[in-house]
């Protein structure tokens, strides 16, 4: 704990990224102990905390012994892994049919796990990447377990579709790569560009998120108690001194890959939606298809920002850090989300039943709407569209117990949007006498519960392994005014530094 | 979505969930309550379906390892396969080349020529021999699994005692058995031969010998479908106690009275093929467009019944009121031929205005049947010879009598019911058995010989088959299963299957059938011939002391050098040759030599002889038709109530193929139900007692109760429940399910009189039924897991989906077919023009595009050709709990809708949809597929490369017709499904009945129908080396190959000689159309509408209403029409043949025939 207790180093004061601690020293100043800015805005950071207190209370669980809260939750989650792992076991030795897939409904719970996992990859992205390029400064807090749950999610998301494939141990035939079978691949089909988009967006996540961590691993690497953890974070943070040239490298290879994570965040989910838009089927052959899917990952991963943090803010004591302030505006946006897709929804029904005037799609919709899986239909517009509408309220907004409640209600909501546009489309088609019912087996959630048990366990050991909170970013933001507007120096260490100099001098000055 | 209010809008269904759209129905039901399902069935949750899933703690512990290890080093998996090389090569025998016999079916009695394909000596497929006059080529679904059931694991492999039902352990010599049989036939008083039907000109032979040895033994044949009746009426009514030779191939109308020749009769695939022509479009000789027309009275639906052009439901105790007020109406009209003394048997039978009214038949009915029978006379049939009207002796006598007027009055004598040939089809019945049973009771018989006859299944409950087999001293079984008769017997001596064996057949007198084996006894079998002549020898009879090789001696004598010595042939095969060089030739061709005779009997493998017998005529005198009060007296209380109705399941037929699991999970063509059979009730029936498919009800009949599921069969009369025979045996073999509630319909018969006047009855005894609140899953191939109505079905009959013309409509309007698009053709205009501009179709396929067209108006929906695919496409079965999840693997199917409106729900009509790949040009699968698995060939073909697919199943996904299947599970292992491992096809015979020109397919693995390309490349092989186009015919898809109707037709359409193209021209605006082509899929396969030749009904108008409406656009009729009335010339060039062409075909003059006016 000493360690802990120690004085902060170079490492930490350069971090401020120009805004100096000695402009607004705990305690001191205009907006210290009544919490609220000039300007009527909470600040994102009590003033009370200083940059010491960041840094030891976002290294704490990566220097303890997890308490029992973690470990029951970890034994929890790799239980689930462990079904999951027997699952495909099973699935692998026995075949497919272990699912509840038939003929006419050839993708089932799988595929839309697949695309429920990727759609909650997608907060993390938008949060640490859209929101830096718009200077939402309040997205500190929360970016680095965003976009931990961004990477895991996105993993759990690319398991299913190679386990989904009736030869999984061929699935790797799917990447184009020079083979002596000189063969390749189809590059009109739509799972190939999910290929790619998927593996891109993962690429760059990952980068994204890892170049993102280097500081505050090499605060992590010279706070470190053991020599071990020394080591494996000095390998991890790359020989990070914390001098002003790396940080200008850093500042403007961040600022680079925002802007390149940016489109994906849009194209991974519209690729995704081309898998079905691209098809001939009633309820999946749909152009609104790219903008809907986009709304509804930014929502179902809005939800999930909100099921984890407000857990883990709690077991992890950094209640302080992520404020409500920030739940509320993440709840907002869940708002907004909520009513993209609900649009979404509508527009597509309407023009079903209304406007088009293509029969076997009219059917489709009609029995989505009074069929035998109505329920799900009826389910995915009370927890996606009616549910949210209480986001109105911003007690609401602010209280812990209901937002947990709803995100868990959104969770299960976009699960079944998915539910009802892939499996409800193939049940009905266009002979009827193909159409079937489609009636998932335990397997089906025994893979899904493995996936679950697959994200909480590395969110889990993420948490216990690596900062999770950007801690160089959140001490740019200490005391100091949330909704603040960006000043001109921001831009300038964002800009060239070596052009006149000055982020390099000013620095070096703060440095001292 | 408003039509759903319509009150007479035409419905178009498959199942009774379908139907029952209204919220009445949807409380009934549980108020659409998803987890309303019958208990004991999956969970909502689904289901454990793997025994691994009882998972103790070592086998989970065993999964974690494995998945611990699979995690580790991947997985990797491929079959084990075993290359065997001939020790030494038989001259005539190529690797890889087929070898083809001609041979005989002997499934049933009725004798079809078969051709036998056979890869190193293995035979793997049947087709029908074209030059057969009884099949002309065709096969049923039957004959097409004959080769699955001579790889039957389960039949016996060797001779032994039985005991206890069970083969005992100990060995049994051949010899000892025969000494042993030929004592006691020596010393029996009374012994019996009992066998099924046996014909053929070296087996009756045979038999004759045999019993010169053996004085006093009697032979007897079963069959379960035999008939003494007919024999009896035939005997009194025209002189002969024959059985005439139906020839519904010559008839233009047909009325069937509670008959399903399709599924029962001597020759079901003969009167198939012969109906199937009857409903045939086609031109007459001064080309007008013409069909005959098919009438159709019976209790439930059968697969005749669903063909016909007018059905009406009508219990089987009203069935001979029927037939009076038909002849009553004929001879009232004065449509008389055999004159007036026929007239005046049948002048004052019925009033047929008081028949209908009593029948709740439509007005009129009777008397358009009379003159439709009239203006066709000579050209007609009436048919009534049926297990459905087994109502008792003197019944049955009345109905056969009056059928037998009916056709005379018509002149059908001599014409299209022919004596001069008559039929040995079908021979014995079960009246000649329970005659004997008395005698076996009593324990008079004291030797039995027993061969494939199975009467312990077939023979009523009441009549204790068990009890009497167990007072016969001495009894032997030359069945090839230890079924239920044989189990009772005291020896087995198991024959050999007809592929293994030689033999013969003469279905028709003069028509002679070669039965030469394919394969070698599998087994340590003989055939039941040897040994019934090895027996004959041991007991001293010099009868079958022929001289070996008779014919042959002279011919190896004369060889150069030493002769070869002869080869090791059974005497059977020698009987066999001896009879056909002498009698056979004799009759046939004496002018040939016997060598030469025999091996062009062996090539063709029927020889014909000109017919010997005579036609006859009715004696009037002899026909004496029953008054009402007699009438009434004999049909008991039938009709009074619930009336129990016993029919022919077309699948299973008698039973004797219970263990085929081709056969099994084969879907009933009309209740689409595969695995099970069920009792049948009406929609009406089951509303008014509220019941529903699937509910298990206690159905008591003679005494006879037997928990069994009910399953609603559209078409049934209100008051009937039917029951299907050839299920629920319980000795067939292993493939069964243990929980199986399916029964046997035979032990709802009863036995009637004694001695010879003994009859078996299996219709009109009255029956209650019980809800017993159990309920069962019957596996339902086609709309299964349906839990509620679905309001989305409103929409369902505007899905031009399947077309369905009325004669009288296409003639005014050569176009009335074609289905309301939603973009209008217009003359010069392609309305699926691309936006991208397509590569011509002449610039994608120069060498060969492959076409199909299909009739609707001739496909019976029989699913002889789902067999055939199976068989020829190594196309696994999955078993019943996978068809349940709607797994099934068929590569062509059947889809079969009802149509009707709210007031014909207890009558709709059948439309029969087969549905295979479609081979489009715009193949919606093939741009999806990741790998390239699934690509497009240069013949228009749309090909799957099965070690390419990764098994991603997009392609299914975005199939619209989905006729894509995925081997969700390792399929191609077992014998049955997946949930039978025991049962795996490696270690047994079966493995040898794959084709070893198509791949099997391995788990994960997408296939579908390739329009049995390994066909068309032996064809395009044999055509490249003889330096020549494919001819015509020289591709036979197997669909196409055993279609008893020929509905399929498949060619070139870069083939100017291909008839496939005629069609095209022929069809590509009238009755042609291709399914969802405004998808811009465009099919490779053109369907041909079904035409029902009547007066547009109540529906039919309406439909054509709502067709001039087709989806709001109103102009889309117009403008079919006016590119119906265009005058351009068809082109030569293929290609417009290929495509929609932009030019319209010229259209010949749809002028109606003369015969076809006068109704």
């Amino acid at each position: 704990m000493s360690i802990i207790e120690r004085e902060p180093t170079t490492t930490e004061v350069v971090t401020t990224r120009g805004e100096g601690l000695t402009s607004h020293p705990p305690g001191e100043g205009q907006h210290g102990h009544g919490g609220m800015t000039p300007d009527g805005t909470a600040p994102l950071v009590d003033p009370k905390y200083s940059m010491n207190d960041i840094t030891r209370d976002v290294l704490k669980p990566m220097f303890t012994w997890p308490p029992l809260g973690w470990h029951i939750a970890f034994g929890a989650a790799q239980t689930a892994l462990l079904i999951g792992a027997i699952v495909v076991a099973i699935q692998i030795k026995q075949g497919l049919g272990i699912l509840g897939i038939n003929n006419p409904v050839g993708w089932g719970v799988y595929i839309t796990d697949f695309v429920f996992w990727v759609g909650i990859g997608h907060a993390g992205t938008l949060i640490s990447a859209i929101l830096f390029l718009f200077r939402q400064k309040w997205r500190t807090a929360i970016n680095r377990s965003a976009e931990a749950m961004t990477i895991f999610a996105v993993q759990c998301a690319g398991l299913f579709p190679l386990l989904h494939v009736g030869r999984t141990w061929k699935a790797f035939w799917l990447i184009p790569y020079p083979n002596e079978r000189l063969l390749w691949v189809n590059f009109r089909s739509p799972l190939l560009w999910d290929v790619f988009a998927v593996t891109t967006y993962v690429t760059i996540s990952a980068l994204f998120w890892y170049m993102g961590m280097i500081p505050d691993i090499a605060t992590a690497r010279d706070k470190a108690p053991s020599k071990i953890q020394k080591f494996a974070y000095g390998i991890l943070s790359m020989g990070w001194t914390g001098s002003v040239r790396d940080w200008a490298h850093y500042e403007r290879a961040y600022a680079q890959f925002a802007w390149l994570a940016t489109p994906l965040v849009l194209s991974v989910h519209s690729v995704v939606s081309f898998d079905f838009a691209v098809s001939m089927i009633p309820g999946w052959h749909t152009t609104i298809f790219p903008p809907y899917f986009v709304a509804g990952a930014i929502f179902s991963g809005f939800g999930m920002v909100i099921t984890l943090l407000v857990p883990m803010r709690r077991l992890l004591r950094l209640e302080h850090i992520i404020t409500i302030n920030h739940l509320d505006l993440c709840n907002k946006v869940i708002l907004l989300t909520s009513m993209l897709v609900g649009y979404a929804y509508i527009s597509e029904l309407f023009v079903a039943l209304f406007y088009a005037g293509a029969p076997y799609e009219e059917a489709q919709f009609v029995y989505r709407l009074m069929g035998e899986h109505a329920w799900a239909f009826w389910l995915m517009m009370f927890c996606n569209v009616m549910l949210p509408q209480v986001f109105w309220f911003k007690k609401i907004r602010r209280h812990l117990g209901i937002m947990f409640v709803i995100s868990l209600f959104i969770n299960v909501g976009m699960w079944f949007e998915r539910f009802n546009i892939f499996i409800l489309s193939l049940e009905h088609d266009y002979l009827p006498a193909n159409w079937a019912y489609f009636r998932p087996t335990l397997f089906d959630f025994g893979t899904t519960l493995g996936s679950f048990g697959l994200f909480f366990t590395l969110f889990l050991l993420f948490c216990r392994v690596l900062p999770t909170i950007a801690i160089a970013e959140l001490k740019t933001v200490l005391h100091k005014p949330a909704g603040d507007k960006p000043r001109e120096r921001d831009f300038q260490v964002l800009a060239w530094p070596a052009k006149n100099g000055h982020a390099n001098g000013h620095a070096t000055k703060e440095a001292h | 979505m408003s039509d759903q209010k319509t009150p007479h809008a035409p419905l178009v269904w498959s199942t009774t969930e379908e139907l029952e759209r209204d919220p009445d129905a949807l409380a009934r039901q549980g108020g659409g309550d998803w987890n309303s399902k019958p208990k004991g069935f999956q969970t909502p949750l689904g289901e454990l379906s793997l025994p691994e899933m009882n998972l103790r703690r070592r086998d989970f512990l065993k999964l974690s390892g494995f998945a611990a290890v699979l995690a580790a080093v991947g997985c990797y998996e491929r079959p084990e396969s075993e290359l065997r090389p001939y020790v030494v090569q038989p001259e005539e025998v190529t690797g890889g080349i087929p070898n083809y016999y001609s041979s005989t079916c002997q499934g049933c009695s009725a004798a079809c020529g078969i051709v036998v394909k056979t890869y190193q000596g293995r035979p793997i497929k049947l087709e029908g021999n074209p030059f057969h006059p009884v099949n002309h080529g065709a096969l049923c679904s039957k004959g097409q699994a004959q080769v699955l059931g001579l790889y039957d694991p389960d039949r016996l492999r060797r001779p032994g005692r039985i005991k206890a039902g069970e083969l005992a352990q100990e060995e049994l010599d051949w010899d000892v058995a025969y000494a042993e049989l030929a004592d006691r036939l020596k010393s029996a008083k009374n012994p019996v031969l009992l066998t099924t039907s046996i014909h053929g000109p070296a087996r009756t032979e045979l038999l004759a010998r045999f019993k010169k040895v053996f004085p006093k033994l009697r032979h007897v044949s079963f069959e379960a479908f035999g008939d003494n009746t007919l024999l009896r009426h035939e005997e009194a009514v025209y002189g002969k106690a024959l059985r005439p030779r139906y020839r519904f191939d010559k008839c233009e109308t047909v009325v069937l009275l509670g008959a399903d020749p399709m599924s029962q009769g001597g020759s079901p695939l003969e009167y198939q093929r012969g109906l199937g022509g009857v409903r045939k479009v086609r031109r007459d000789d001064h080309g007008h467009v013409t069909m005959g027309k098919v009438f159709a009275f019976e209790p439930v639906m059968t697969l005749s019944g669903m063909n016909a052009d007018e059905r009406y439901p009508v219990r089987p105790d009203q069935m001979l009121d029927l037939a009076l007020a038909l002849a009553a109406q004929l001879a009232a009209d004065g449509h008389v031929v055999g004159g007036a003394n026929v007239a005046n048997i049948a002048r004052n039978a019925a009033d047929p205005a008081a028949v209908e009214a009593e029948l709740g038949l439509p007005k009129g009915v009777v008397k358009r049947c009379a003159d439709q029978l009239w203006a066709s006379k000579g050209k007609s049939l009436v048919y009534s010879n049926s297990l459905m009207n087994a109502m008792g002796a003197e019944w049955e006598a009345q109905l056969a009598l009056t059928t037998a007027l009916l056709n005379a009055m018509l002149g059908n004598d001599g014409e299209t019911i022919e004596r001069s040939r008559p039929a040995n089809q079908l021979q014995g019945s079960p009246d000649a058995f329970a005659g004997l049973m008395e005698e076996m009771k009593a324990g008079e018989v004291d030797v039995l010989l027993v061969a494939d006859a199975n009467p312990a299944y077939s023979l009523p409950e009441s009549a204790d088959f068990a009890d009497a087999m167990r007072r016969v001293a001495y009894s032997v079984s030359f069945s090839s299963h230890l079924d239920e008769t044989a189990r009772l017997c005291r020896v087995a001596l198991p024959g050999l299957h007809f592929l293994e064996n030689w033999g013969d057949a003469e279905p028709y007198a003069g028509i002679y059938s070669i039965q030469q084996p394919a394969i070698g006894p599998i087994w340590n079998n003989r055939a039941m011939e040897d040994s019934l002549i090895a027996v004959a020898k041991k007991a001293g009879g010099t009868e079958f002391d022929i001289e070996k090789y008779k014919i042959l001696r002279p011919a190896l004598q004369g060889a150069q050098g030493n002769p070869p010595p002869l080869p090791d042939t059974p005497p059977w095969y020698d009987f066999v040759r001896n009879v056909w060089s002498t009698t056979v030739r004799e009759a046939v061709a004496p002018d040939l030599g016997e060598e030469e005779f025999w091996h062009d009997c062996l090539r063709k493998g029927v020889a014909v002889a000109e017919p010997k017998g005579q036609e006859s005529q009715l004696n009037p005198g002899a026909v004496k038709l029953a008054s009402a009060d007699e009438r009434q007296r004999m049909k008991g209380k039938a009709g009074q109530g619930l009336t129990l109705v016993t029919y022919a399941m077309p699948n299973l037929g008698d039973g004797r193929f219970a263990n085929n699991p081709w056969l099994l999970e084969l879907p009933d063509p009309v209740s689409r139900i595969c695995w099970d059979n069920f009792a049948a009730v009406s929609y009406g029936l089951a509303k008014r007692e509220k019941l529903k498919d699937g509910d298990v009800i206690e159905l008591t009949a003679n005494g006879v109760t037997k928990r069994v599921p009910v399953r609603i069969l559209f078409g049934a009369h209100q008051d009937v429940i039917g029951v299907g025979t050839g299920w629920g045996r319980e000795h067939a073999g292993t493939v069964r399910d243990e929980d199986s509630l399916s029964f046997n319909a035979f032990e709802y018969g009863r036995v009637v009189g004694k001695g010879d006047s003994a009859h078996l009855v299996y219709s009109g005894a009255l029956a209650t039924i019980k809800k017993t609140g159990d309920t069962y899953r019957l596996a339902d191939i086609m709309g299964h897991n349906y839990l509620k109505a679905d309001p989305a079905d409103a929409e369902e009959f505007r899905r031009p989906i399947v077309q369905e013309v009325a004669l009288e409509d296409y003639l005014h309007d050569d176009t009335a077919a074609q289905p309301p698009h939603h973009i209008p053709y217009h003359k010069g205009h392609d309305p699926y023009d691309s936006l991208w501009g397509e590569t011509p179709a002449e610039d994608r396929y120069w060498r060969h595009k492959w076409h199909m067209t299909i009739d609707l108006n001739a496909c019976t929906g029989c699913n002889a050709c789902m067999v055939a695919c199976q068989a020829e496409n190594n196309i696994p079965v999955v078993g019943k709990r996978e068809v349940l999840v709607g797994r099934e693997m068929h590569w062509i199917r059947i889809d079969r809708y009802y149509k009707a409106n709210e007031d014909y729900l207890d009558n709709p009509d059948v439309l029969k949809h087969p549905m295979l790949c479609q081979h489009c040009d715009n193949a919606p699968c093939e741009t999806v597929c990741p790998v390239l698995a699934t690509v497009h060939n240069d013949e228009g073909l749309n090909t799957q490369i099965y070690n390419r697919c990764v098994g991603t199943r997009y392609c299914a996904n975005n199939c619209p017709y989905k006729v894509r299947r995925f081997n969700f599970y390792q399929y191609s292992d077992y014998r049955r499904g997946p949930h039978f491992p025991d049962q795996k096809l490696k270690g047994t015979p079966l493995i040898m009945a794959l084709n070893p020109e198509v791949t099997v397919r391995t788990k994960g693995i997408m296939e579908k129908c390739t329009f049995c390309y390994q066909r068309i490349a032996d064809a395009k092989w044999h055509a490249k080396q003889e330096k020549r186009n494919i001819r015509e015919g020289e591709v036979l898809t197997a669909c196409q190959q055993t279609c008893p109707t020929q509905a399929i037709n498949f060619g070139d359409a870069l083939n100017p000689e291909h008839s496939v193209n005629t069609v095209y021209k022929e069809h590509a605006y009238r009755l042609g159309f291709k399914v969802l082509d405004e998808t811009n899929t465009r099919p490779n396969v053109l369907y041909l509408a079904q035409v029902r030749n009547r007066a547009p009904g109540a529906w039919d108008k309406e439909r054509q209403a709502e067709k001039h409406h087709g989806y709001g656009d109103d102009h889309g009729k117009d403008g079919k029409k006016g590119h119906g009335k265009g005058d351009d010339h068809m082109p030569e060039a293929p290609d417009h043949v290929i495509d929609h062409s932009n030019v319209e075909p010229e259209p010949a003059p749809l002028t109606p025939a003369a015969h076809t006016e006068s109704h």
